[in-house]
């Protein structure tokens, strides 16, 4: 019995011994990028900007604050990893990045199929990282996002898209999802679109002179924008493939969402009547259908049938007039008509079904062998969908939009 | 005598047949045959896993008309050591297949998505000595495991499948059944390998499930709860990825919560997940294991199980290190006819065992 | 090569002869892993250790005289006297295990003054002894032992048989309360080292007539005695059985603890887990022999020994069913949180910081990272060295007695790991980790099991370190596998949980009081096998 114990503690041990560690690296060995920003090189290919996380110990989040930016030129990120690692006491790790970067410029060209087919499971970059197009340098984009010194730029992160995905204006999409429509060719991607301005004043901004203080209200001029970060969100990048073929503006960003069904809450505002004035209309989505059909020629046509929940959230003159209903139900209703089909020929014009005919397109065949002949990206060039809003409940969302 | 046969109940036998039919169905998918033009699997998969308990059912029937108690007393009564041996092969061979296949898609997972730079043996080297070990202790011992694992195993589906719930769209479905029926019928009689093979198996352990009548029961609810499991997550892949996207895809439901954007800690929990399914695969791979060399033992009559224990875990082990080098032009073909035609091996041992039975013959 | 295959064979069991194996499944269990030959031992005939006791008071005192060399043992008293001033006869007891008194009042004098005209035994105890209990004894063996027991032997010349008479009176402990076992509600007493207290305590609890307390000899070299507690006809026959089987092959030099004989008669030796209950409360006790269980009591000992027990009886509290039932769920709950957090959290956290940093989130990450900005060891020895460092301060705190025990864990605990992080010896998150693991240790209610809780931890701490979650898993499986093929006296040490018995009660949710009087996996023990539903 002893004998036969000693031969299984001995086995034990030579088939730990044989299986090792499995290259443990402890947790501290490593910088964790969240942010990666992708610009065109002038030595290399391209410059790549890294956003880490800084170590941050009990309550105390003053001092150098939460991000430590590194930047390297290289050919592909893995080069230009490499070069970093060579300077810096630890390994990157991008297995906490959230958000990834890319100028205008590169992300109308190849840059990002060449990024994303390479890179993400190598460096085991998660998919569900958001993309987003800087009008601008990518690097530039990520220092006016990180200059605030925030603590824990992962709650920014996560409140600068999440939060604005609430208002509407913005639309967020992940990595995964661009894969799916390059991939699948049933809709384009549309990713968040950023621009960088310098001439916010910030709480860390230059002073003007010595006497300023610290305060950035009290540092701005009349006019000048004060507080919160120079990096916003602008609006929408359209694709078509992979490549960025148009941008939307916040306020068209609204329609795409709603016309998508992603539309939560937001406010728009409006000229009312022939005047001057401007009305600041509440908006919630409350249903959206949309039908598709494919004439035998393949001659497709929609319908988009939106439902808005609409409220007078602010007039110029103060108390909304008592006409003001049939306004909300009739003509802000065409009006909403009028944008949605404006949006949709923005994105057509710019080859990107954005706002996902194609998935809508798919259900009408029967297997993926007709429905692949049928070249959904040509037939959807020709489409003019029609939109039908209709506006109810003005009262209820007039409160609901004051919240 | 140490056939390590035990007793167990129908919980146990249940969980231990269902989670090894679940396991295989769905980890053992080949992407290139089953999504390449469209997708059917959440259909294909499920009714496979129900159509395997016809044969089991019938071969049950077979089974009590001579009296014994398990497939392989059968065989050797009905066709001599010899005719027994030959038949039982094929069964053998598709339980020791269903054992290496699933392990080799998780070993891929771990040292491409999880583990940076490491060597397949060393994660083997983990995996196969607790399978062996399992296999070793016998039919009770993996039913009690498979019990407690499969609890495991449901939550953390649910839990995968209900983070990924805000994913979910439909157009992702279409075309619906795109295959076509040609495609659809072949793909369902591949997949029957993965689903008859594991249901066989209570048929060579009927004795640890306390007779026949016991072990048709829980063949039968072995084979809902699977297509139910099955269904589920095939279903949720399906509503996550498109079959173009699936075509590419090491393993689908590790990914599934891929596209929420959200940054809740719940999402994160994916690599914890691949941990209770690989476990899941462990039991079921020493299942089939322990089933191949019951199956052995009783068609040569041995009164140990032991050897052949060792043996298969062994020639699992090595098959899964060979699965790695797939540039091994040998390795390839082979791996492709036994997903495209494996089906067939269960299916002779079971037409064998049947065509005996169908005369009242006590042996 | 043929006697290396040969002598591979024999070590690895692969060639078992005809019958070597036979019947063993369907028998007391299951051969163990690596083989080894089925226990076929039986009952000793305790008869053919008999010895007729001497006629001749002279001729016996010479022999007791020798045989427990009074020349130098002056503890033996052989007092002879005569009966009514007629026939010899000789008292024999133990001094300081028999009461003097008693001895001098009820049986010298009595006897001495008796003037009846029938000396025989039979007439002595019924007209003169004036004590209780009296007992005919024809075997010297027996009567020697009830001797050294504490009771008296009265021979008288000419008998073939001697009286045993109820004296004993030696120093004991007085009923305290339980001290390693203390709950908020519920009794306090505990057990004492008199094997006679302490059947009576379970009586008090239980007063059924089918409450049984047979006693048995120990086995042990010093002869201590034993009783074995059940229920006749609600604990199985065949538990009773094999218990009797066990303690009757049980061979030890010293028998002085119930811990000892816990080792002599357990399933399997090598696995950490108890396989039986060592409790210091009788109304626990008595709880468990009330639903079918065996109480094993041994003189000496302040412990009982309560089996068959599962894994889920090792982590319940007799206080659960003193409390209401949705406190006592609640508690319940917890319980079962804290031992999963004290086994595996060390080891879960320790894969995350060494292999699967993504799941951790920023914050989590920054907060580590900082707090081990200046730590030199790494991560894996620092976890290590905490828990041993943790289980220093536990057992010195124990050894050490009253209130500077206490102190000792105050000061360990809070002082050293304050210290030990500003020394960068430690880090503050691994301190946390190492400190939730053992006040989550500390919920469970048997000491053993704490002790094997931490062997399990410590385990899953290393396979962390080598494997990370992967590594997690294979120790768990093994783990696993291994006790549920354990069993207790038959009963499969993880039932009802797995096997899945028809047990109505919930396991982790506190049941209702009343319902079935006992456990449904005690009554699959030695299951159809035994009863003849064989192969």
């Amino acid at each position: 019995m002893l004998k036969r114990m000693g031969l299984l503690v001995l086995l034990t041990v030579a088939i730990l011994s044989l299986a090792g560690c499995l290259k443990p690296v402890s947790l501290d060995a490593y910088g964790y990028v969240i942010t990666i920003g992708v610009d065109r090189g002038e030595a290399k290919k391209y410059y790549y900007t890294f956003a880490l996380q800084r170590e941050l110990e009990g309550q105390d989040t003053s001092g150098e604050g939460g991000a430590a930016v590194l930047s390297c030129e290289g050919n592909s990120i893995f080069e230009a990893v490499s070069e970093l690692e060579g300077n810096i006491p630890y390994s990157l790790n991008f297995s906490r990045t959230g958000f990834i970067t890319f100028s205008r410029e590169l992300a109308e060209g190849d840059a990002v199929k060449e990024f994303v087919s390479a890179s993400l499971d190598a460096l085991k970059i998660r998919t569900s990282a958001v993309m987003i197009v800087s009008e601008g340098d990518a690097c530039e984009f990520i220092d006016g996002m990180y200059a605030n010194n925030d603590a824990n730029i992962t709650k920014l992160q996560s409140a600068l898209m999440l939060d604005k995905q609430k208002t509407g204006m913005v639309t967020v999409m992940s990595i995964s999802r661009l894969i799916e429509a390059c991939e699948d060719g049933r809709f384009d991607y549309c990713s968040a679109y950023g621009v960088y301005d310098a001439g916010v004043i910030t709480d860390t901004g230059e002073k003007k002179s010595e006497s300023e203080g610290e305060d950035p209200t009290g540092d701005a001029e009349r006019g000048e924008r004060a507080g919160g970060l120079r990096s916003r969100i602008a609006g929408a990048a359209l694709f078509s493939g992979w490549s960025m073929t148009g941008t939307l503006t916040r306020g068209e960003t609204v329609w795409l969402n709603i016309a998508n069904g992603e539309f939560k809450s937001g406010v728009v505002d409006v000229k009312y009547g022939e005047g001057e004035e401007s009305v600041s209309v509440g908006l919630s989505l409350e249903k959206v259908t949309r039908r598709l059909a494919i004439g035998g020629d393949g001659a497709v046509t929609a319908t988009v049938d939106v439902v808005l929940g609409v409220g007078v959230r602010r007039m110029d003159q103060g108390t909304p007039p008592v006409e003001i209903d049939a306004w909300l139900t009739e003509d802000f209703a065409r009006y909403a008509e009028e944008m949605l089909l404006s949006v949709f020929m923005k994105c057509r014009f710019a080859e990107s079904d954005a706002m996902r005919f194609g998935t809508e397109a798919v259900r009408k065949f029967r297997t993926a062998e007709e429905w692949e002949r049928f070249c959904w990206k040509e037939r959807y060039l020709d489409l003019v969908p029609e939109f039908r809003v209709v506006t109810v409940n003005a009262e209820k969302y007039a409160a609901e939009g004051m919240q | 005598m140490r056939l390590n046969e035990g007793r167990i109940g129908y919980a146990e036998g249940i969980a231990a047949a269902a989670a090894a039919v679940s396991v295989c169905a769905i980890f053992s998918v080949d992407p290139a045959s089953a999504y390449t033009n469209g997708n059917s699997t959440y259909i294909s998969i499920p009714l496979a896993a129900l159509i395997s308990l016809v044969p089991v059912l019938a071969v049950s029937r077979a089974l009590e008309r001579s009296g014994k108690g398990g497939l392989a007393e059968h065989l050797e009564c009905a066709y001599g050591t010899a005719g027994a041996a030959l038949f039982a092969l094929p069964l053998t061979v598709s339980l020791l297949f269903c054992a290496a296949r699933p392990m080799t898609c998780f070993l891929d997972v771990l040292q491409s998505l999880i583990y940076d730079g490491v060597s397949y043996a060393s994660l083997a080297a983990f995996v196969f000595p607790v399978m062996a070990l399992i296999a070793w202790k016998g039919f009770e011992s993996i039913g009690r495991l498979a019990l407690i694992v499969s609890g495991l195993l449901v939550f953390s589906l649910v839990f995968a499948v209900a983070s990924a719930a805000p994913s979910f769209e439909t157009y992702r479905l279409y075309p619906l059944m795109g295959v076509g029926a040609a495609r659809f019928t072949q793909f369902t009689a591949s997949e029957l390998m993965f689903t008859l093979t594991p249901m066989s198996a209570l048929l060579v352990c009927g004795k640890g499930l306390n007779g026949i009548a016991p072990m048709r029961k829980t063949a039968a609810a072995a084979s809902i709860v699977s297509a139910a499991v099955c269904f589920s997550a095939q279903f949720a892949i399906s509503l996550v990825y498109s079959y173009k996207g699936l075509t590419g895809l090491l393993m689908p439901l590790y990914r599934i919560n891929f596209l929420s954007l959200a940054q809740s800690y719940a999402l994160r929990l994916d690599k914890l997940f691949v941990m209770v399914w690989l476990s899941g695969a462990i039991v079921s791979s020493a299942y089939c294991v322990y089933a191949a060399a019951r199956l052995h033992a009783g068609v040569f009559r041995e009164r140990d199980i032991t050897p052949a224990a060792a043996s298969f875990s062994l020639v699992v082990c090595a098959a899964v290190l060979a699965a790695a080098r797939m540039d091994y032009t040998a390795v390839k073909t082979a791996n492709g006819i036994m997903l495209r035609f494996g089906a067939a091996l269960p299916t002779v041992t079971l037409t064998a065992a049947l065509a005996k039975g169908r005369k009242e013959k006590k042996c | 090569m043929a006697f290396l295959k040969g002598k591979a064979k024999r070590i690895l069991r692969f060639d078992v002869g005809d019958g070597r194996f036979e019947l063993t499944e369907s028998e007391r269990g299951a051969p163990r892993m690596l083989g080894g030959r089925r226990d076929k031992s039986r009952v000793k005939n305790r008869g053919d250790e008999r010895r007729p006791i001497p006629k001749s008071t002279k001729k016996l005192r010479e022999l007791l005289c020798a045989e427990f060399s009074t020349d130098r043992n002056p503890d033996l008293i052989l007092r002879p006297f005569k009966v009514g001033g007629g026939r010899d006869a000789l008292a024999v007891y133990m001094n300081g295990m028999a009461d003097d008194g008693s001895i001098n009042d009820f049986i010298l004098r009595p006897l001495m003054r008796y003037a009846g005209g029938d000396m025989s035994l039979g007439a002595l105890s019924e007209d003169a002894i004036e004590i209780a209990e009296t007992k005919r004894e024809d075997d010297l063996s027996k009567a020697m032992s009830a001797v050294l027991d504490g009771m008296t032997a009265l021979f008288v010349d000419g008998e073939k048989r001697c009286l045993l008479l109820e004296t004993r009176g030696y120093e004991k402990r007085a009923i305290g309360p339980a001290e390693n076992e203390q709950v908020v509600i519920g009794p306090n007493e505990s057990f004492t080292e008199s094997l006679r207290t302490n059947i009576t305590l379970i009586r008090r609890i239980l007063r059924i007539k089918e409450l049984i307390a047979e006693p048995l000899p120990s086995g042990g070299g010093n002869d201590t005695d034993l009783a074995l507690i059940y229920r006749n006809g609600v604990t199985d026959e065949r538990l009773v059985a094999e218990v009797k089987r066990r303690l009757d092959k049980a061979d030890a030099f010293a028998l002085t603890s119930s811990g000892m004989l816990e080792q002599l008669i357990e399933d399997s030796g090598v696995s950490p887990l108890p396989q039986m209950l060592s409790t210091e409360r009788p109304d626990r006790a008595a709880a468990h022999v009330m639903r079918g269980r065996v109480c094993i009591l041994l003189e000496g000992s302040p412990k009982a020994l309560i089996l068959p027990v599962t894994l889920f009886t090792l982590l319940d509290s007799p206080e659960d069913f003193y409390m209401r039932r949705p406190l006592g769920t609640v508690i319940r709950v917890v319980r079962y949180v804290g031992a999963a957090v004290s086994v595996l959290l060390p080891g879960y956290f320790l894969a995350l910081a060494l292999y699967h940093q993504g799941v951790l989130s920023t914050e989590v990450l920054s907060t580590v990272i900082a707090s081990r900005r200046m730590v030199f060891e790494p991560i894996g020895v620092e976890m290590i060295l905490l828990l041993l460092i943790f289980q220093m301060i536990r057992e010195a705190g124990q050894r050490v007695p009253g209130s500077i025990g206490q102190a000792i864990g105050i000061i360990g605990g809070l002082i050293m790991g304050q210290a030990a992080v500003a020394a960068n010896l430690a880090s503050s998150v691994v301190l946390i980790i190492v400190a939730a693991s053992g006040l989550g240790n500390f919920c469970i209610p048997d000491y053993q099991t704490q002790i094997a809780a931490s062997y399990f931890r410590m385990a899953l701490v290393i396979s962390a370190w080598m494997g990370g979650l992967l590594g997690i898993v294979a120790a768990l499986l093994l783990s696993l596998c291994l006790l549920s093929g354990m069993k207790s006296f038959g009963v499969p040490f993880l039932a009802p949980f797995a096997p899945k018995t028809e047990r109505n009660k919930p396991l982790v949710i506190r049941g209702r009081l009343g319902g079935s009087p006992t456990d449904d996996e005690l009554n699959t023990s030695f299951d159809a096998r035994i009863r003849g539903t064989e192969d």
